[in-house]
């Protein structure tokens, strides 16, 4: 009888020892799938607001006469940049003019021609 | 001697085994891990929604109206929510709010839609007359 007890005992260590095991390795493994799987659901993220704000630019350009230029500049720059965490520069020396969007903290950046704006 | 040098074995296997006792149900009970999620729908409709205030005349025209002046009319504030009512129902969310820096805020409310949980904020910007005034419009779903 206490040959069986022990036996079992013995027997019931092992289990959780091995249980302990494979919860551990299963975990960890889950850990990191979540991780990689996080991680693609931020860039993606990140991109659409890149996208959102290029398109942002895109559309209010057009509508803005050439004196204003500067004014709608400095209010893309320092009222719509900061909210979406990404810097950005416009750049009137070439024709067309480009505007370059960069997210430095998850390393994207957009670079694009703006259309023919107002010439009047 | 061997009595208690067999009680000692003992009793180390016992916390031992209560270590890793411990450790699986740690794993079981918290290794599921907190399930935040990003709702990829509210990210596409903020896309959508930033691209109607410029594409949908009605919203548009209105919006640049109103800033111009200063307020807006109850007509106008009219117009914006039931559009808004519209574009949140088309795009599956509960609730639009805008909001124009400096002017007023508008809300459209699915009144089918549950109660929201999740939202997020984007950004448009409004140039009035020319671009000589730039307004900050705020845009925030809710799903």
């Amino acid at each position: 009888m206490k040959r069986s007890m022990k036996g079992m005992a013995g027997m019931f260590i092992v289990i959780i020892v091995l249980l302990g095991t494979i919860a551990w390795v299963f975990q960890n493994n889950v850990r990191e799938a979540r991780l990689i799987s996080k991680e693609a659901v931020i860039n993606e993220v990140r991109s659409n607001r890149l996208a959102t704000l290029r398109n942002v630019i895109e559309k209010t350009y057009p509508s803005v006469e050439p004196k204003n230029r500067a004014a709608w500049s400095a209010a893309v720059q320092e009222k719509l940049g900061p909210k979406y965490g990404i810097e950005l520069g416009i750049s009137y020396g070439s024709y067309p003019p480009y505007a370059v969007l960069e997210d430095r903290t998850y390393g994207m950046s957009s670079r694009f021609y703006l259309s023919s704006g107002r010439t009047e | 001697m061997q009595e208690t040098t067999r009680r000692g074995q003992a009793l180390t296997l016992e916390a031992v085994l209560a270590l890793f006792i411990a450790i699986l149900f740690i794993y079981l009970l918290l290794g599921t891990g907190t399930g935040e999620t990003w709702d990829m729908r509210l990210e596409r409709a903020g896309y959508d929604f930033v691209n109607a205030v410029y594409l949908d005349d009605a919203i548009h025209s209105t919006l640049v109206d109103g800033a111009e002046r200063g307020t807006y009319d109850a007509a106008e504030l009219s117009t914006v929510n039931s559009r808004l009512e519209q574009y949140a129902t088309m795009l599956g969310l509960s609730r639009v709010d805008v909001e124009v820096e400096g002017a007023g805020k508008f809300s459209g409310i699915h009144k089918d839609a549950p109660e929201p949980l999740q939202k997020e904020t984007f950004y448009a910007l409004l140039p009035l007359r020319g671009g000589e005034d730039n307004r900050l419009v705020t845009v925030t779903v809710w799903m």
